[in-house]
Parts: C-alpha cells; structure tokens; sequence
C-alpha cells in the first residue's frame, strides 16, 4: 500500500522526476548517517576551530558578548568546506549512474526535456545540502545573541553559501553529464573543486599573479565572503561572476545530457599512442627496420586478468610508459627547478611543497578511486560470474585485477621522485647546516613512504570496493573512509590539545599519535629539520622507520585480507562441507 | 551414468528459500531443459551448480565432484553462459576469447586452433577482429557459447540463451544446441521459449517456487499430466458412421468434424499418433492429411504452474 501511494505520489507531481528522487532519499538510512556525520563534523570542528576564542573569554558568557561576528566566520567558512567535501560526492553520479544502469535513453523517452531532467536532477541533490547548511542555524542563533553581529552579515553569509552550493552543484552536474562513469565524475569533480574554489586561495604561495588570484576569486563566493561581508550592493555585485558560472555550468551540462548521454569509451590517449605507433612504423622503414623494444604478442599468455588491466590502458606497454613519462617529465623537472629558483626567501622551497602537497592530493584520490573500482566495475557490468566460473583462483584474480594499479602507482612515482629529487638535492647544496642533512635523508624517506602509503590505500580502497555492490558506492566509501582516516586522528589529536591532556607544542606531537594518521607523515617530511622537528629525544629516521614499518603492517594486512577472503568478497562459493538436510524449522516454514 | 546428481537442494538468500528439496539428476549426454516461471529457482540453481552459490541444505555433484567441497575441481568441468552478456568493451573477439582461454589454462600452442575452431562452430569467424561492445546480441550469445566451449567441458550450463533475441537469433542458438547436442554435450538450459526447448531437449524439469513439479522426457510428462494430443486429419471419403466409428477407438477422447478436416484428441500414454493412423486406415478411411500437432508445452507449463514465486 505504502509503495503504490509512492507511485501515485510521484506519477501526479508536476516534478515527477525530483519526486523520485526526494522520496527515495527519504528512503534510504544512508541520508540520515550521512546528515548525522556532517552534523557531527561541523559541530566537533567549529568548537576546534573557534576554542581560541573560548579560551581567551575563560569560557564565561558574559566575556564573549560581542563576539559573535567571530564566531560566525569561522562557522561560515567550515560550511563552505563542507560544501567542497560533500556536494561533489552527492551530485557527480546523478546522471552517470543512470548512464550506467542504461537507464537514461528511457528518461529521455519521456515527455521531460533535456531541461527539467537536469534540473530536476539538480534539485534533488541540492535539498539534502541545504538541509547540511541549515544544521547550523542553531549556532548562529546563539552568535546572534552574543551580539557584535548584524542582521545582514547572517543573510550575506546564508546567501553565499547557498550560491556556493549552487555552483558546486552546477559544475559537479556538469561533470556527471560529460563523463561515462561515475568514478571519472568523482573524480574530475573533486579535482575540479580542489582547482577552482581552493585553488584561488593557494595561487598567492605559487608565484602566480596577485591578478589571476583576485581575478579567480571574484568566481568563489567563500573568498567573496572574505573580502566582504556587510551585504548590500556589494555582494550582489561580488556575486554576479558565481552567479554567472552557475548558469553557464548548467547550460553546458544541458548540452552534454544531449550530446554524450550514449557516448562509448574513447581511450584518447591511448588512440594517439597507437597513431604514433603507425607513424612511427612508416617512418622506421627510412631508418632500415632498427626495433629497440621489440613489440610482444598482442594476446594473453599466462595471467588474463593483468594483461587486459595494463595492456588496454595508456600504460600498458613500456614504450608508452616511456612516451608518458617523457611527456610528464620535462615540464614538470623544468616548473619544479623554476618554482625553488624563485622562492622569495631563498632558504625554502615552500612552493614546492605545496605543489608536493597537491600532488599527494592528486594521486590519493586516483589511486583510492582506481583501486575501489576494479571490482567493483567487473559487478557493474556483468563480467565477474563468467570470470568466477573459470579455474583462476579468487586469490589470483584479485592479485591480477591490482597489476594495473600498481602500473599506476609507478607511473605517479615519475612526478614525486622529481619533485623529491629537486627538493633534497636543493636542500643539500643550496641551504646548507642542517637542511644539508636532511637532504641525504629526504629522498629516501619520502619516496618509501610515497610507495607505501599508496600500496596501502590501493589495497585498503580494494577490500572496500570488494564489498561493495556499486561502483559509485565502492568509490564514495572508499575516499570517504581514506578521508576521515587522515582527519579524524588529527582532529582527536587537537581536541586532546585542546582539553589540556597532550600538548602539541611539545614532543608528544611526534610520538605514537602520527601512527594513528597518514596524513601526519607528509608535513612532517616536508617540514622537518633536524632539530626543529622532534628535538634531542626524538631522532628523525627512527620515527620515520616506526612510521614506514607500521604502515608497511597495514598494507600488508590489508592485502592479506583482499586475498585470503577473496572467494567470500567476490561472490564464489568458498568450500565447506554443507548439511545434507535442512532442520526441520526450514522444511516447516517451507511447508 | 549421471553426469549431474542433486539430492535435496536448499538455497537460502536471508531468510527467503529460493530452492527448497529440489532433487534431480542429468545423464551423460543428456539435454535438461529447466522451466519455470520468473523467481522459480532456475537460475539459483545453476548458480549452484556453477559454483556462484553455495547451497544452504542438500548434495550437489558434477562429474562425481562435490560442488560444496570441491568448487574448483568442478570449475575444471563446466562452461557456464549467465543471463546477461556482460562485455568488456575494450577487446575484440579473438581478444576475448583468449582471455578466456588463458583463464581456462588452456595450453599455449593449442589456443589458436581451438580459438579458430569455436569460432567457425559458432559462425563468428569473420568478426574476429570486431570489437565485442559492435556485435548484434544473438552475435554475443553465440560468442558466448564459443567462450564456454573454449575448455572442451563435459557439462554447459545456460541461463536463458535465446532470452531477448529476435526470431532468427534464436534460432541460430536452437541449430547450435542441436549441434552440440548430436557431439555428445551434457546442457542444462533453463529457457521460457518453451517450443524450441521441447525440440531441443531430451528431459524436462519444471520449477516453481523452488520445487520440482515434474520431470522426465517429454513424453513422460505428457502421459504423468494424461495431456490429449491433437491430431488433424482429413479424410476424403468421410461419412458420420466413420466418425462415430473413430470415437470410438480406445484412447481417443473426442472427435470433431469441421468443413475440410476431422480433429481428433487422443491420450498419448493410450494412442500413439502413428497407431491411430492404421486404425483410420482400418476403418477404410482415405486419408489425403494426417497432422499430429506437436505437443503443447505450454499447456504443460500452464496445468504445472501456478506463476507463483519464492
């Protein structure tokens, strides 16, 4: 009865398609968990965040009247993240996933233009945000009372966010339309949203123009509501650029509904390559036929599984490999050797690291997304019964599925190795004293923990995937776990300073707690100096072998729970003897 | 000698019994067609059998290998072809069935030719260089059977073969059963193109709710159901004490005379069509047309069935 009132609900709504939508969230628990944990996050960072401010009022209400305004930038802009964290998350695979289940040609069938599906689309994914945006409205009342806070900043501040949401939606819907899987949408989105609502912020540190970064900035209404926040005909103005973005992202998005809605796999790259190849075949006849890395059998030989996942990608043959890591490497050598050239303070290399940063970003979500997903898109299309009905072991097929990972992986070392590599060598011959030390052992330290802790998420994000049924579940989980991984330790690591039990000026903050972190290791790597880091108590390559060792445990459980429980993860019958009749509870609910 | 034995099969998802006592057994070379209606238990079953599923009560065998202790010895011995063709869209035909024939670890030197041999038998040599994702789907089913041939298995086991294939698809499926049918294959099939099973299949099991209702060749079932087989004859020197007479015979439940043909109804267990025709011939009738209709497997389905499900 319930279900057919549903139907009836949505078969009569002027909207039918954001009906749908909005009763099947209703529906689902994963709403509520997902509403409960940002409620959660926002609540715990913001008394994080604003504890300065606590503090220095000795936590009495009458020192922090007048404070409110202080109070509700911090919390603003803790929205605005939670709009760069979530809404590309909830907003990539809303047409993807209907390209994948092969459902869109029936929408399209339907009496909705290009039009209201996107619109509807887009809708349905922005209530439960708004809804996000609205847990704060408690803490705002209260901002209110303690006074120094105008009436305007609060509608300056909900209209900026509201327009951010907007335009993250705007983009992310974008990218769901243009691509043909949900993974690459997450994917491009979250890289997109890292380039262009935080990338203005970083411009600044990278040597790129006060100009360009203003001229960015005018895009991303969390920096407008930096420089202003009185409201009025300012904002309005400062808000025509979003604005203008959000229309010009759903006009494009309409287009690609249309254009690429049954769009196959393209392969560019890997299309150019085999062109190369061709021309380059022509072009050996002038050169007498010399063949430096003779090509092998197109077919598989021993392991299936692995040939098809490294030879039908871009990375799949070493000349190719060669080609990538020639087209990476120059530029990249030459931008890494331009950007500590030009460091202003000549003792640092500052932009590097924030470009090693980046790069950690980059490669973390790609490799969390590549190995969540290789599972999971065999389940998708079908393809995993056929593969589990031959002989290949379960263990085989898992290990064999991760080859093209691991290609991944080394191809990403070409970049981290070069910008390591400057970084160490600039540090050993250029700065001198103790950065002369720790150059030798930089290298070493950063290249084993970029290979380990990559392994480990690709093995980590595969056991996820593996239990998973979908591929835009297996992927959001997997980067939501990884995310929460690197933070939550951090943030318990500051609540604990802030409650007074630990002190993070002290050494304690290189002790067990960076164990706890990934995400600890990398500042720590780029940050320390002999000395400074972990004083005379602490030396820096035993903290970084413990670090090294107890990650290398991690990966190696991981992998070995991916490949001992293989069968179970993927679907096969695991052997076991079976009880040749059921009890008779069994035959009497079948009788 | 049973080349598939199950005694008492139980398949549990949560707490719903999509199999319950189910007990059958396959011969060597034989052909079992599996009907039932949707969430009957079909494909749970060869799930079972192909090692996808575990059963929850029961014994299960192929080849004398027991498909709860020993899946991977059983994987060695059966070609399964699911409902569904899922294809990897970046391979070509020969592609994809050396991929398989690599998982199947098939010897090296013997890939070619065998690659070779699926692909005439099964029609699909000229497309050996397409793209998997370009084939028509009777093209996909038919390479699906070439890739479950790949490992020469004793038992096939094919979910819905001919499901959403135009006319002439299937019966390009239908003429390469046969086929493997005449060299001696062990199939399971499950279809609901009940005809073109019945001309196919040398036993016939029918599920519903995840329990047998009956089993045998089709005769059998026929005789177990006492179905009436209808027979049209014309008889050019046709009279009423003819007809009466024929009404007469035993095993012929009714008689009925229209404007060119007489059709008559008999009970297959008693009558055998070709045993009513010396008895017209008995009787003096010259006979111009005699049409036994193919048993109505259909009927069969819809007197077994009640189109419940688990």
């Amino acid at each position: 009865m319930l279900r057919w009132s549903r139907i009836r609900k949505v078969a009569e709504s002027p909207m039918p398609l954001l009906a749908k939508e909005l009763i099947e969230q209703s529906a689902r628990k994963r709403t509520y968990v997902i509403r409960i944990v940002y409620a959660v996050l926002l609540f715990v960072l913001f008394g994080l965040a604003a504890r300065d401010l606590f503090r220095e009022s000795g936590y009495r209400a009458i020192q922090m009247m007048g404070t409110g305004r202080s109070f509700l930038s911090h919390l603003v802009n803790l929205q605005f993240y939670g709009i760069f964290l979530f809404l590309p998350g909830m907003m990539s695979g809303v047409i993807t996933y209907e390209k994948e289940r092969e459902s869109l040609a029936l929408l399209m069938l339907t009496d909705l233009g290009p039009w209201e599906i996107l619109f509807q689309k887009y809708i349905g994914r922005l209530v439960p945000m708004f809804t996000f945006i609205l847990l704060g409205l408690p803490l705002v009342g209260s901002f209110y009372a303690l006074g120094g806070i105008e009436t305007s900043e609060i509608v300056t501040a909900t209209w900026l966010l509201c327009l951010s949401a907007l335009q993250v939606g705007a983009f992310s819907l974008m990218f769901s339309a243009w691509c043909r899987t949900t993974t690459a949408a997450l994917v491009t989105s979250y890289l997109f949203t890292a380039a262009f609502c935080i990338g203005p912020m970083a411009l600044p540190r990278l040597y790129f123009s006060e100009y360009l970064s203003s001229f960015l900035a005018a895009f991303n209404p969390a920096c407008v509501y930096a420089k202003t926040t009185s409201g009025g005909i300012s904002v309005t103005l400062w808000s025509l650029p979003a604005l203008g973005s959000v229309i010009i992202f759903l006009a494009m998005g309409k287009r690609f509904l249309r254009t690429r809605a049954f769009v196959p796999p393209k392969r560019r790259l890997l299309a150019l390559f085999r062109r190369q190849d061709a021309f380059l075949k022509q072009f050996n006849a002038v050169t007498g036929g010399i063949v430096l890395i003779p090509d092998r059998s197109g077919l598989p030989e021993e392991d299936p599984v692995a040939w098809r996942e490294v030879t039908k990608t871009p990375l799949g043959k070493i000349n190719y490999l060669l080609r990538l890591m020639l087209l990476v490497e120059i530029p990249l050598f030459l931008a890494a050797i331009g950007l500590v050239m030009t460091e202003y303070s000549g003792m640092g290399h500052e932009r590097l690291t924030m470009v090693i940063y980046i790069l950690w970003g980059v490669a973390t979500l790609a490799i969390v997304a590549r190995a969540a997903d290789v599972v999971a898109s065999e389940r998708t299309r079908q393809t995993l019964d056929v593969l589990l009905t031959t002989p290949i072991p379960g263990a085989d097929i898992v290990r064999q599925k991760m080859s093209g990972v691991w290609r991944m992986i080394l191809v990403l070392l070409i970049p981290f190795l070069t910008m390591f590599g400057v970084e160490g060598f600039w540090s050993r011959n250029f700065l001198g004293g103790e950065a002369e030390e720790w150059g030798a052992l930089y290298i070493p330290f950063s290249t084993a923990t970029m290979l380990v802790y990559l392994a480990m998420f690709a093995w980590f994000a595969n056991w996820v995937g593996m239990t998973c049924r979908s591929r835009t579940r297996a992927v959001s989980t997997a980067l939501v776990l990884v995310a929460l991984w690197c933070v939550v330790p951090l943030l318990a690591m500051r609540m604990l300073d802030g409650f007074g039990i630990i002190s993070l000026d002290g050494p304690f903050r290189w002790s067990w707690f960076t164990l706890l972190s990934p995400a600890t290791v990398i500042p720590m790597l780029e940050g320390a100096r002999p000395g400074n880091a972990f004083g005379a108590d602490f030396p820096m390559w035993g903290i970084f072998l413990a670090n090294l060792a107890w990650h290398s445990f991690l990966l190696y459980i991981f992998r070995l729970l991916c490949i001992l429980r293989a069968d179970r993860y993927l679907g096969r019958a695991v052997p076991g003897p079976v009880p040749s009749a059921p009890p008779a509870s069994v035959q009497g609910k079948a009788a | 000698m049973s080349l598939v034995d199950i005694d008492n099969l139980w398949v549990r998802y949560g707490k719903t019994l999509a199999v319950r006592g189910l007990t059958f057994s396959i011969p060597q070379g034989a052909v079992f067609g599996f009907i039932g209606p949707n969430g009957a238990g079909k494909t749970s079953t060869i799930k079972v059998l192909s090692t996808l599923i575990k059963p929850a009560f029961g014994r299960v065998s192929v080849g004398g290998h027991d498909v709860a202790r020993h899946p991977d010895r059983v994987r060695e011995v059966i070609g399964y072809m699911p409902d569904f063709f899922g294809v990897y869209d970046d391979l070509t035909v020969t592609e994809y069935l050396h991929f398989f024939a690599a998982a199947c670890r098939m010897d090296r030197s013997k890939r070619k030719t065998v690659v070779g041999d699926v692909l005439a038998l099964t029609d699909l040599t000229e497309k050996k260089e397409s793209p998997v994702d370009a084939l028509s789907r009777g093209m996909k089913q038919r390479l699906g059977l070439a890739r479950v041939l790949l490992n020469d298995p004793q038992l096939l086991l094919l979910d819905e073969p001919a499901s959403g294939l135009d006319p002439r698809a299937r019966i390009e499926i239908r003429e390469l059963l046969k086929e493997l049918r005449n060299m001696g294959k062990t199939i399971l099939v499950s279809s609901h193109i009940l005809h073109e099973l019945s001309q196919i299949c040398t036993r016939i099991g029918i599920i519903e709710q995840g329990e047998m209702r009956a089993q045998g060749s089709l005769d059998d079932i026929y005789a177990y159901l006492n179905l009436m087989r209808l027979v049209h004859v014309r008889i050019l020197n046709v009279t009423d004490e003819m007809v009466e007479a024929v009404k007469r015979i035993e095993g012929v439940g009714s008689v009925e005379r229209t404007v060119d043909r007489i059709s008559i109804r008999v009970r297959e267990n008693c009558l055998a069509p070709e045993d009513l025709l010396v008895q017209l011939q008995a009787l003096g009738a010259r006979i111009s047309m005699f049409q036994p209709e193919a048993m109505d497997m259909e009927t069969v389905f819809m007197k077994l069935t009640e189109g419940k499900t688990s």
